[in-house]
């Protein structure tokens, strides 16, 4: 029972969506249009597991005295402290919610984002070391578009550079992708259908 | 020992200096309180009148406070007296800027929000303002509040359809029966009254939420003005004959601008003036503006006039008698236009106003229009003495307290019927696959022209050009032509786009070539019409150095002069109103026919023990053209008597008044309000008996269903539409057409359907049910026994190779299983391979860690891991916290899933589901502590970076098929082994669709949607 209902559930719901797909009546909306409704109001509720999983994964950290413990402090102060300046001044320009958005979560993020420039460089020299005929595909494709993409190319190369580099992206590499594209499409309509139909189970808890 | 104490005692030491430091940050400015200091008041807060208007607007002004006080918003509250005053609105600055001008307004005019379902539930004061302070938050949906206010506003209330319909309750108020509604059931409008004193204040709010000191408050009273004078006024006189004294046959026709505020102007009058009074009318326009001048400079006088108390009885009475004697004075000097009126529009409420006025001439007179049909657009006897073009033209603007405006004198252009291009067919239906919201108007044939022209080589031989086009649903394009010619009409080049990419190249063409000539044609499923032809010229900019595209022409005509306009009118009103202006270019449109949402009602009373606002209960049902009136019913049952009842009684009333009448103007008010009461009666019972519509709502006696009743028939007679299309040049040169009438001249309604199937997808539908049906057939095969072959994918089978070796190793396993939600078909089957990977993980007795982004994804996560310990019969190693939520910011859960690859020391980590810019600062991270890593998305932006720092990756569908391929079973495997098979299908399509495009044969491209 604790399987089958929500199988159930999900059956049903599948086969509306998919018939509401093909069919645009003022029904079929109306009753989209309910469900999202009903999905907006019960997201909400779900960040109270999300909270709750937080507090109860950190206090076991500090409670158990795990190496590096004295983290978990000050992501719960941060947690709870951010919350309560939200619900007691608000989170309009001037708050102190604001004030910790601007000054502690917006720079921490962009500090997070900046590291991806270095880790793209990184992985960049990986990828192109030429050990095999494909890498070394790869590479002159690389350097090619590198240099279609900056005014030194065109100055060392001719405008030439430019159609190649276009090219590139417009023909293997848009084929690529569009195949891509093609074949997770497929999957997707796959992966639906073995909802849809009972096959794929898993997600609802364990195997079969 | 002790250097590792110490280490983590000057670790927490900076976390709480940190800490102490944020706090006391956040303590020490950022809360909201008021600091009292006179100088940061704002300074000169003046309430004005704004001019034009019906009376219901004013501006306040003030000077915003020097840069240096950092201010981020300044907020505006209003009151009916100067003690309270609530909030209702604010202008937001940026504080890094400041405001650069030296003055700041804000505008409260016309029906704005008064409350809302966001208003508070209660009064609340200001925040950090002491308990003297006269300012609130916005006004609370209190109706003991609001209340009493009705009277000093005009209240409109807009209510969600159905709580009209179902949630509004039967109450009797004073003799009268109001339908009664709940204040968070509906939304108040508010709509100051002219003459009325109106306070204001205004409130500097600093970076730190610092409230400073409100400025005192100012009254303000708004008045009603003339509307704004007629700028333009642009005229034609079409006639087709020779002569300027004797016109025989013509129309005489006019086109203006919308005056910005409109909602008050009744009446839209076109005067001629002839030449001998042309001096006369400029003398009398000079009079017209000094009382224009007298008005507005008393108005502006008002509130600073000290002489009578500001709100006071006195100074109500002074503004009323001194208001009528302005009006009257605007009257006398109205009397004396030097003009005679030809043609008047009265604008029924709540249409747009009319742009345009036709006026047909017959031997140099205009005969008067008086038809009933005709109400709202008159024409008025005339006769030209002189040639028309000789006369010049006035419009003028009438409001409803009869002040008026008047423009310059306009001359008119004379031209003939053959300056105007000849209308299209317009055909009018229902537009397919959709809700019913659309009705589809198509016109013509199509168009198409050069948007943009680039050079491909230095010799300027080789061209790009870039085009677009336009058709409808009656024409498909097969073939458009585009035949390039140079000055001398050498033909240069001809071009036949098959396929419309709306682009082609030009190659071959002499060097040192000019300016070029462009002919364009089609051939439709009509077949090829070389005289439908449209013609350009291409320039060549010095400029630029390329080719520009000039204007395009259809048959002599400049498509760009011309526009069109849809004028539309519902069965439910008899006037039209502009509905969307396009472009002549277009050659289809359609008309957003919308489901009604809101109703509308004013606010009539409240009740105080109830806690309910009152509005009128009697709704619009149906127009009911013999009686030439809206039909309302009440919405309650068994009023229908009552009302009749009321009425006779108010018969018997005057009656008895007119017997008992001394005077003979007794007797003739009695008399005429009998008339009245008997009229209203007659039509009535006339209507109960004849309107099917009526009939069939007061024949129901259940309310609920008597409810829907009335709200079926209305959103159905409200959505039947006619239409008009005008075509015009904006300056006068237009004709107009009746789109949809019967042989009879009767117009004729439509109304857009909702359908049941959407047409254009059977496409999808045939591919679904061909997919399904191969995986019903490979399912059986699989459970027949046949052994499936499913090619090898390495990533997939490593992953029993990474639990092992993280069990060999003694530490855990990551599992990230995306950053999306539910919802993404990724995110399930990512999952789906969580639920395997954590069974085997269990079976091994190794530890798995789940990170979550997605707070629904979490518990979802925790339950398959759950399971899967069960499954493998290791509940015990089950630990609830390994499955865990870490942020909902994308670079916080980058950092949260970097700390846990760090510290856990994780020996293998999978990334399965959708990743955005995080999925290589993850994978570098794993890499980096030496973890096996095995990742699978379908984002094609995320796998460069998967396959260059993964060991293994799975790649777009491969992700999608993991979980089957590993589970080996039958079901399973049949659904893979149809997806090979189907993508040989669409393999197939695609590599005969370009082999036929090629050759020009787009069959196989023309059998699926083009949108």
């Amino acid at each position: 029972m604790k399987r089958t209902i929500p199988l159930i559930i999900v059956i049903t719901l599948c086969f509306l969506f998919a018939a509401h797909t093909f069919i645009p009546h003022k029904i079929s909306q109306d009753f989209f249009d309910w469900y999202l409704d009903w999905v907006r109001a019960i997201a909400p509720f779900s960040v109270v597991l999300g909270i709750m999983s937080m507090t109860m994964n950190h206090s076991a950290r500090i409670q158990r005295k795990t190496p590096n413990w004295h983290y978990s402090i000050v992501t719960l102060v941060g947690l709870y402290f951010t919350a309560a300046a939200g619900f007691i001044w608000g989170t309009q320009e001037g708050t102190p919610y604001m004030w910790i958005f601007r000054n502690v979560q917006m720079p921490m993020g962009a500090t997070m984002f900046a590291l991806l420039a270095f880790y793209i460089a990184s992985a960049a020299y990986k990828a192109f070391r030429a050990r095999s005929a494909e890498a070394t595909v790869l590479l002159l494709a690389a350097i090619v578009v590198m240099f279609g993409q900056v005014p030194i190319g065109v100055q060392m190369f001719g405008e030439g550079i430019l159609d190649v580099t276009q090219w590139i992206l417009d023909v293997p590499n848009l084929a690529s992708k569009r195949g891509i594209a093609l074949g997770v499409g497929l999957g997707m309509v796959a992966t639906s259908l073995r909802i849809m139909l009972g096959i794929e189970r898993t997600y609802l808890g364990g195997g079969q | 020992m002790a250097i590792k104490k110490l280490k983590t005692t000057s670790k927490m030491l900076v976390f709480l200096l940190i800490l102490i430091l944020c706090v006391s940050q956040l303590f020490g400015g950022a809360r909201a309180h008021r600091i009292d200091d006179d100088s940061l008041k704002v300074r000169n807060l003046q309430v004005l009148d704004l001019s034009d208007d019906d009376g219901s607007g004013v501006r306040i002004q003030w000077e915003p406070l020097p840069f240096e006080a950092r201010v981020i918003s300044y907020r505006v509250y209003r009151g009916v007296s100067p003690d309270s005053l609530f909030y209702i609105g604010e202008l937001p600055v940026n504080p890094r800027i400041g405001v650069t001008t030296p003055t700041m307004s804000f505008y409260d005019r016309n029906f704005n929000i008064f409350t809302n379902i966001a208003s508070p539930g209660r009064l609340r004061r200001e925040r950090g303002q002491p308990n003297d302070s006269p300012l609130f938050r916005a006004l609370p949906r209190d109706v003991n509040i609001i209340g009493p206010m009705l009277n000093q506003y005009t209240i409109l209330g807009v209510i969600p359809k159905d709580n009209f319909y179902f949630k509004t309750t039967h109450v009797e108020h004073e003799d009268r029966v109001f339908a009664g509604i709940k204040p968070n059931q509906l939304t108040l409008a508010k709509k100051l009254i002219p003459g009325n004193t109106y306070y204001y204040s205004v409130v500097a709010v600093n970076e730190r939420r610092v409230f400073f000191p409100p400025a005192e408050p100012v009254a303000g009273i708004p008045i009603d003005n003339a509307p704004e004078a007629p700028r333009y006024l642009n005229g034609v006189l079409i006639s087709d004959n020779t002569s300027e004294t004797d016109i025989r046959d013509a129309n005489l026709q006019f086109e203006w601008d919308v005056p910005v505020y409109w909602d008050d102007i009744r009446f839209f009058v076109i005067h001629a003036v002839s030449p001998e009074r042309e001096a006369e009318y400029a003398a009398w326009k000079s009079e017209m503006t000094s009382w224009q001048n007298d008005y507005e400079e008393w108005i502006a006088g008002l509130v600073p006039n000290a002489n009578l108390p500001i709100g006071s009885e006195e100074k109500k009475q002074y503004i009323t008698e001194r208001t009528q004697e302005f009006h009257t004075a605007h009257r006398e000097i109205v009397s004396r236009l030097p003009a005679t009126r030809i043609w008047r529009f009265t604008l029924p409420q709540p249409f747009t106003p009319p742009t345009y006025a036709s006026i047909p001439i017959v031997d140099n007179q205009i005969i008067g229009t008086q038809e009933r049909d005709t109400w709202s657009n008159h024409t008025f006897d005339y006769t030209f003495t002189e040639p028309i073009s000789a006369y010049k033209f006035v419009l003028s603007y009438m409001d409803y307290v009869n002040l008026s405006s008047f423009s310059d004198l306009h001359e008119i252009r004379v031209m003939n019927n053959s300056s105007i291009p000849v209308m299209d067919e317009i055909t009018i239906r229902d537009q397919k696959n959709d809700r019913g919201d659309y009705l589809e108007l198509l016109w013509g044939k199509p168009f198409a022209r050069i948007t943009s022209v680039t050079y491909l080589n230095e010799s300027r031989t080789n061209l790009q050009m870039s085009y677009e086009y336009s058709t409808n649903d009656n024409y498909k394009i097969r073939n458009i032509f585009f035949e390039i010619s140079d000055d001398n009409g050498r033909v240069l080049a001809t071009v036949n786009e098959f396929f419309q990419d709306e682009l082609f190249k030009v190659k071959g063409l002499p060097e040192g070539t000019g300016d070029l000539n462009v002919r364009m044609w089609f051939r439709t499923n009509h077949g090829e019409d070389r005289e439908h032809h449209l013609t350009q010229r291409l320039v060549f900019d010095e400029g630029i150095l390329t080719l520009r595209p000039q204007q395009l022409f259809f048959h002599g005509f400049n498509i760009d002069d011309f526009n069109f306009q849809i004028h539309k009118r519902t069965s439910f009103y008899n006037s039209f109103r502009m509905s969307t202006r396009i472009p002549l270019f277009s050659r289809q449109t359609n008309d957003f026919i919308n489901y009604e949402v809101n109703i509308s009602k004013a606010v009539a009373n409240y009740s105080a023990e109830r806690g309910l606002f009152l509005v009128d209960p009697n709704i619009d049902l149906v127009w009911d053209e013999e009686a030439r009136l809206h039909v309302q019913v009440p919405m309650f049952t068994d009023e229908v008597p009552k009302i009749l009842e009321a009425i006779q009684k108010s018969i018997d009333e005057q009656q008895e008044l007119y017997d008992n009448a001394e005077t003979e103007e007794e007797r003739n008010t009695a008399q005429s309000r009998i008339d009245f009461f008997t009229t209203r009666l007659e039509t009535m019972e006339t209507i109960l008996q004849n309107n099917e519509y009526v009939h069939q709502v007061n024949n129901i006696s259940n309310q609920r269903t008597r409810a829907r009743a009335i709200r079926r028939i209305r959103e159905n007679e409200r959505r039947y539409f006619t239409y008009q299309m005008f075509l015009s040049d904006g300056k006068g040169l237009f004709t107009l057409k009746d789109i949809t009438i019967d042989d009879y001249g009767k117009p004729i309604f439509m109304i857009p359907h909702s359908n049941w199937f959407h047409t254009q997808r059977i496409p999808m539908l045939v591919a679904s049910l061909i997919f399904g049906l191969m995986v019903a057939i490979f399912v059986k095969l699989a459970r027949q026994g046949k052994d499936l072959y499913i090619r090898p994918i390495a990533g997939i089978e490593e992953i029993d190779n990474a639990i092992g070796r993280a069990t060999e190793m003694g530490r855990p396993i990551l599992f990230c299983p995306g950053l999306s939600g539910i919802g993404d078909v990724a995110t399930l089957a990512g999952l789906a391979i969580l639920g395997r990977v954590a069974k085997k993980a269990a079976e091994y007795d190794t530890k798995i860690l789940v990170p979550n982004r997605d707070n629904i994804v979490l518990p979802i996560a925790q339950e398959i891991v759950r399971e899967a310990h069960y499954e493998a019969g290791r509940p015990d190693s089950f630990d609830k916290n390994n499955v865990f939520f870490v942020s909902g910011e994308q670079f916080a859960y980058v950092a949260g899933v970097n700390g846990v690859m760090v510290r856990e020391k994780t020996a293998t980590n999978f990334y399965m589901g959708m990743f955005f810019a995080e999925s290589l600062i993850m994978t570098e991270t794993g890499n980096a502590t030496g973890a096996i890593q095995i990742a699978g998305t379908d984002a094609v932006t995320q796998i460069p970076f998967f396959i260059t720092t993964c060991d293994y990756t799975l790649i777009g569908e491969e992700l999608y098929a993991a979980s089957a391929y590993m589970a080996r079973q039958p079901l399973q495997l049949g659904t893979l082994k149809a997806q090979d098979y189907y993508k040989f299908l669409i393999l197939i399509f695609l590599v005969f669709g370009t082999l036929f495009s090629t050759f020009q044969v787009t069959a196989i491209i023309d059998m699926f949607p083009s949108r």
